[in-house]
């Protein structure tokens, strides 16, 4: 709670501050905003020691702080400051981008606490709204304008169906609150199984969610709006945007709809789902030439293996998807950065700009390998760390669906070895890009996220998760 | 003495740091010898080692931290040594120094020098980790490891882009192979909840456990170790991952990380116990690999093109003895052929380095003058693998032939032929190249020498290993007292397998007896040929047939030829060209093809247009509804 | 599924109405008379609503969206000067594809409502939808969703400006592509 009012007050702040004349900096205001976040987490965590803790929710507050929930706010948090720190030090000069960002990270928070249907269809639109705005933030790029209008109409469109769900849900079930539809569910057996209402609603939901996390077939807009947005918008679209939804994803279908009743309906379908964006992202990816739009589809394909957590048993499919996370926002921030300062040098982001690369920049190259190896999921990196957590957790339920995610992964080090064959293994004469002190401190950040989880991922897997439910 | 453990894989590490870091700035002499003292200094540690697992054949533990655990799953950063570690762990750091050594030479002067180090290094790390590992997982940290490193070798020079096709290729092949590896490990931990190897054997040999679900482990663990140990149908990156540098190839491609597969299926023998089906499978395709790479063989010219192929045949001989369930005699085939295969490699390394670069054996001929030490370690070297009598390949090579004919005396036969066609391509290769005339050019021949001492003295060590490695486990026979060392020292690990019969002496004898004949007869054929009558081989295009060949004195010599050589000949020609070129490779690459075409297609759908996206959204909404609402 | 005789007359006629427009809205060529179709249909949604006894949200449509929002749309598009011939004409194609997805759409939803009406509340609680009662939730039960909406329109009215505003700030963007650099 402390954090979510300390980030929302801080917004509000932010954009009284940017109304003189005088250019006031405020990025260091809001990275220390965020830290300041970040560190009410670990003290709530250590508050929710009690057993009863969660029984003791404000009712109209409709969000409740669990462990579950800290544990989705840090791994946003740090997402985000990763965004800001790396692309804020230029690019995000107007105080109104900065409340724009902070707000929908408010949305964002709200994703990981939401109790009820009105705090969730809140929490994604608050998200998504800046969104819109960031995406066509380079007013005068016709491709960021274009991104920011597909982003619009297809995301209204997400909405709309969001919200039949729901309405579906509440004729199905009587309630919008989650933890009433939990017990709801189950009682509805004794009367022939779920009503067509619930089951159409909870497939609604779904697909409302999909859209964001960007799961096929409602993944369109992703290439389009992920290569049209400015990179930062990009960045923070792939990684706070989508872990979000993976939350709120997580939170809804393994808390409201988790009985057997329910989760047999539609866990088959979700898995389809899974399967088709694991093979749509990785073989949309290998056929790109472009960095940029291969990261669009490489984030589809991650929203596919991130899908097995919804699948798997929550209470072990839990921290493999916060590893998965971590590893994922690191990587990805790692990656755009680097994609970023070339495009600054080369004007675009064709696999041939990268061209000696990793020759030219001996540190950043190291760097690039190595969030290359996390996303291809390599060991030691985390993000093999979060894919072996999440396969094993899902094996049990969904053999064949591992299979397919296996498969795609190895379908995956192709594309990731193009960026790598580019960097390294060719002639050319790499620009030389010199990150300043304050981005180097956030590669580190990024750096050490990547490497201490991936040798030792028992460091998070080994917390104490008091209460999933 | 715990804490050896730990620091035998922390001192490569710690050499690829140092090397890698500031290799640059340092002299090139600094570098490699800091990279040799980093393996020399985990020789010297897995010696103590090895002593210690003597008196103790429990083997040592060595828990670092706990890597993750959820639920009930707990997995380990844990080192283990038993018999069969420590032996491997020798192998591993006893040549992997001697290589060391040798390319502080070899590549003088190369651009890159700091760097081969450090690979090499890594290389010598992530093996460690492989064999040293207490889980299957600390298997799969080094198993990617290797891969990594093999794959950064083989495209050392990736100035040649076929050279980095090649690292591609290779990558792939390790890739589909991998894929086995690790859905065996979700299977494992699917059916016995754990990873650890205690644990799993422990539970395995119970015998309480469902044998569908640990027969398709133990298939999906030898799909692993078919891609990384080069088997059927996934062999065809070895011989192009012959690009990398000749003492990559002899490291990695010889001696070590090509035997991993070796060691898994040894490892988990006591899962491969209960499944019958899987070991069949390993000695199919494992005779199969090892008769088709040794025909294939015959007809390469590529001096490193004919040691690969016959590193592959020779793999596959190991899997045929794995098959049989002989798991001694194929450990103790990996160790001698790591010692005769190394020294081959470095051997032709020394030719190549003499060359300036030549690998063609046709421009070669008479090296005997003026390399003297390089041709005898190289004859050694043959005649080991060829099974000469006493050397250390006689013995071993033996050992499986004798396991095989009491299990299935059909594979037996083939494996025979292997064997004998194995000392034909063998002998070929040292005839053409060391004897005969020179066929180099005039400056090439100016340029001839013999290669500096830190080339030649690993070649001499790997000699002496080559000629008496066979000690490490005589038959009865000849050891008497001293026999079998190797097969009591694996028991701890092996157990004593149910497959290994013993056969009566007299059968030995006659097998042994067999073997002598059939390299004798190698020899003169060869020796005639290649030697006395000065045949060159055939470029790959002019290839024709018996014209040239009529010309010769000896009728009986013509018709041996016509009846069977040439139609071996033609048929590793066939195979290399068909089976291997357009048949495996072809399949594979059409495999990796796929994926880019469908990518391809894709593209088609991902036009832009937001109309197409909507009606794609609603029809899968559609589509999910209807299913989900009817189902 | 009540017999057509059983359902009320003003409903059939509200959604006949209703419906009607609709189909005006997307099959017209002028973009004004889609509007003012559209216009028409918001009535009839909220003589619905009126229907179901929610006045609030009757009225709340009716000041919303035939009120502010569609007013909006008239001047942009008088402003815009659409007409008939800016119009991109949509090929056969499209309109059968639509208008095939829309249907079978349609025939799910009514399914995945055909097969559970029993189990719809029939009988909400009354007044509901009444202004006093909606208050009441909205600042008791509902006040943090409530005050949450306040930080959406606050957002989404910064972004609006920020879109707007003709700025200094694109200075800082020709520096991000490098394209307009050169």
């Amino acid at each position: 709670m402390r954090s979510l009012l300390l980030i929302f007050l801080g917004a509000i702040a932010i954009l009284f501050a940017g109304l003189g004349k005088k250019e006031i900096r405020m990025l260091p205001w809001a990275i220390a905003l965020l830290l300041g976040a970040l560190v009410f987490i670990p003290m709530d965590w250590i508050a929710n020691e009690q057993p009863d803790w969660v029984n003791h929710i404000v009712p109209y507050f409709m969000m409740v702080f669990d462990r579950s929930a800290l544990a989705f706010m840090a791994v946003i948090i740090i997402a985000a400051m990763l965004v800001l720190g790396l692309f804020g030090q230029r690019e995000i000069t107007g105080s109104d981008q900065l409340g724009l960002i902070l707000f929908s990270l408010c949305g964002a928070l709200i994703l990981c606490s939401f109790t009820h249907m009105v705090m969730l269809f809140l929490g994604i639109e608050a998200l998504s709204i800046p969104l819109f705005v960031l995406a066509g933030s380079r007013k005068k790029d016709l491709r960021s304008n274009e991104a920011a209008i597909k982003y619009f109409l297809m995301g209204a469109f997400s909405t709309a169906i969001f919200l039949m769900g729901c309405a579906f849900v509440y004729g199905g079930t009587g309630t919008l609150d989650l933890s009433v539809m939990q017990r709801v569910i189950p009682g509805s057996a004794a009367m022939g199984g779920m009503t067509g209402l619930a089951k159409t609603g909870v497939v609604l939901l779904m697909t409302g969610l999909c859209f964001k996390i960007a799961a096929v077939p409602f993944h369109f807009w992703s290439p389009d709006v992920y290569e049209g947005s400015p990179n930062r918008t990009t960045l923070f679209m792939a990684t706070v945007v989508k872990i979000a939804s993976f939350s709120a994803f997580f939170r809804l279908f393994n808390f409201a709809f988790s009985s057997p009743l329910a989760h047999g309906n539609w866990s088959f379908v979700l898995a389809i789902l899974a399967a088709a964006t694991i093979l749509v992202g990785n073989i949309g990816a290998l056929a790109q030439r472009n960095l940029k739009r291969t990261m669009a589809y490489s984030s589809i394909a991650h929203a596919g293996y991130m899908l097995l957590a919804i699948l798997a048993n929550p209470l072990e499919s839990f921290w493999a998807l916060i590893v998965y996370s971590l590893a994922y926002a690191g990587s990805s921030a790692v990656v755009f950065y680097i994609l970023n300062k070339v495009q600054e040098k080369k004007g675009n982001t064709e696999f041939e700009s990268f061209n000696g690369f990793g020759r030219a920049n001996r540190w950043l190259g190291i760097l690039l390998i190595l969030a290359l190896f996390s996303m291809a999921g390599i060991p030691v990196t985390a993000g093999f760390a979060g894919k072996f957590l999440l396969f094993s957790a899902a094996f049990t339920g969904f053999k064949w669906l591992v299979i397919v995610a296996l498969l795609g992964s190895a379908i995956s080090i192709a594309y990731y070895f193009r960026v790598f064959r580019h960097a390294f293994l060719t002639e050319a004469d790499g620009d030389i890009i010199k990150p300043e002190w304050q981005d180097s401190v956030f590669l580190a950040i990024a750096a050490t996220v990547l490497l201490l989880i991936g040798i030792w991922p028992a460091l998070i897997t080994g917390l104490q998760l008091f209460e999933l439910h | 003495m715990m804490q050896n453990l730990a620091l035998i894989i922390l001192s490569p590490l710690a050499g690829f740091l140092i090397t890698g870091l500031i290799g640059k700035r340092l002299p090139e002499k600094v570098t490699g010898w800091l990279g040799s003292l980093a393996v020399l200094v985990s020789f010297v540690l897995s010696i103590s080692v090895f002593n210690q697992i003597a008196a103790n054949p429990a083997g040592m533990h060595q828990k670092l931290f706990t890597f993750l655990s959820v639920g009930s799953l707990q997995i380990d950063f844990a080192l283990q040594a038993d018999r069969l570690t420590a032996l491997m762990m020798l192998v591993v750091t006893g040549i992997g120094f001697l290589i060391h050594v040798y390319s502080i030479a070899y590549m003088h002067g190369d651009a890159g020098f700091y760097k081969f180090f450090a690979y090499l290094n890594l290389f010598v790390f992530n093996m460690l980790v492989l064999i040293m590992g207490a889980n299957f997982l600390m298997l799969f940290f080094g198993w990617e490891g290797v891969g990594l490193c093999s794959y950064l070798l083989i495209g050392f020079w990736y100035e040649n882009a076929e050279y980095g096709k090649a690292a591609r290729k290779a990558f792939v092949m390790n890739r589909i192979g991998d894929l086995g590896l690790l859905l065996g490990l979700f299977l494992i931990i699917f059916e016995f909840g754990s990873l650890d190897y205690h644990t799993v054997f422990e539970a395995a040999a119970r015998g309480d456990h469902n044998l569908g679900v640990i027969t398709a482990i133990c298939i999906l663990l030898f799909v692993g170790a078919m891609g990384k140990s080069a088997q059927i149908p996934l062999y065809t990156w070895l011989p192009d991952a012959m690009a990398g540098p000749t003492p990559v190839s002899a490291l990695i491609h010889a001696a070590t990380m090509v035997t991993a597969g070796i060691y898994l299926v040894v490892r988990c023998n006591t899962l491969y116990h209960f499944a019958p089906v899987a070991q069949e499978l390993i000695l199919y395709v494992g005779i199969a690999t090892s008769i088709l790479a040794a025909l294939i063989g015959l007809k390469q010219n590529d001096i490193k093109k004919v040691l690969a192929y016959s590193t592959v045949s020779q793999l596959g001989l190991m899997f045929v003895a794995l098959g049989c369930g002989a798991y001694t005699a194929a450990m103790f085939h990996l160790t001698t052929h790591a010692f005769f295969k190394a020294l081959l490699f470095l051997g032709s390394g020394s030719v190549i380095h003499g060359m300036g670069g030549e690998q063609d054996i046709r421009r070669m001929g008479a090296l005997k003058a003026s390399m003297p030490l390089t041709f005898w370690t190289f004859l050694i070297g043959t005649l080991a693998i060829a099974g000469f009598p006493f050397m250390s390949g006689f013995f071993s090579k033996d050992e499986i032939l004798a396991e095989v004919f009491v299990h299935n005396k059909v594979v037996w036969a083939l494996a025979v032929g292997s064997a004998l066609l194995t000392s034909i391509y063998m002998l070929r290769l040292f005839f053409v190249t060391f004897l005969g005339s020179f066929r180099g050019t005039d400056e090439q021949k100016h340029h001839l020498h013999e290669s500096p001492w830190m080339m030649t003295v690993p070649l001499a060590i790997l000699a002496i290993l080559s000629i008496g490695g066979g000690l490490l486990n005589l038959p009865e026979i000849v050891g008497g007292g001293m026999a079998h060392t190797l097969k009591h020292w694996l028991e701890p690990v092996t157990g004593k397998p149910a497959g290994e019969h013993a056969i009566s002496h007299g059968t030995e004898l006659a097998l042994m007896g067999v073997a002598v004949a059939m390299l004798l007869g190698a020899w003169l054929y060869t020796r005639n040929k290649y030697q006395s009558k000065g045949v060159v081989p055939e470029a790959d295009e002019a290839q024709e047939g018996t014209g040239r060949l009529l010309s010769h004195k000896f009728y009986v010599d013509e018709v041996y030829d016509a009846a069977i050589v040439q139609p071996v000949n033609t048929t590793g020609e066939i195979l290399y060209e068909q089976a291997d070129r357009k048949g495996i490779d072809r399949i594979v690459n059409a495999l990796g093809n796929l994926w880019v075409w469908l990518g391809g297609l894709y593209k088609k759908v991902q036009n832009g247009n937001l109309e197409y996206y909507l009606i794609f959204m609603v029809a899968g909404l559609i589509l999910i509804v209807g299913f989900n609402l009817f189902r | 599924m009540p017999e057509l005789s059983k359902i009320p007359w003003p409903f059939l006629i509200l959604s006949f109405i209703s419906i009607l427009c609709a189909l005006y809205v997307v099959t017209s060529n002028s973009p004004i008379r889609s509007v003012l179709a559209l216009i028409l249909t918001f009535f009839s949604i909220s003589a619905h609503y009126v229907m179901l006894n929610a006045q609030f949200l009757a009225i709340v449509n009716l000041i919303v969206y035939a009120g502010a929002i569609m007013v909006l749309f008239l001047f942009v598009l008088m402003l815009l000067n659409l007409n008939k011939e800016t119009e991109p004409l949509k090929s056969n194609k499209w309109l059968i594809g639509a208008a095939v997805s829309a249907g079978l759409l349609l025939l799910v939803f009514t399914a995945s409502i055909q097969t559970s009406s029993e189990h719809i509340m029939r009988h909400p609680e009354a007044g509901t939808g009444l202004v006093k009662s909606l208050g009441k939730v909205l600042f008791t039960d509902y006040l943090v969703p409530f005050e949450l909406s306040g930080i959406l329109f606050l957002a989404a009215m910064v972004g609006a400006v920020m879109l707007g505003k003709r700025d200094a700030a694109n200075e800082s963007d020709t520096e991000i592509t490098g394209r307009e650099e050169v």
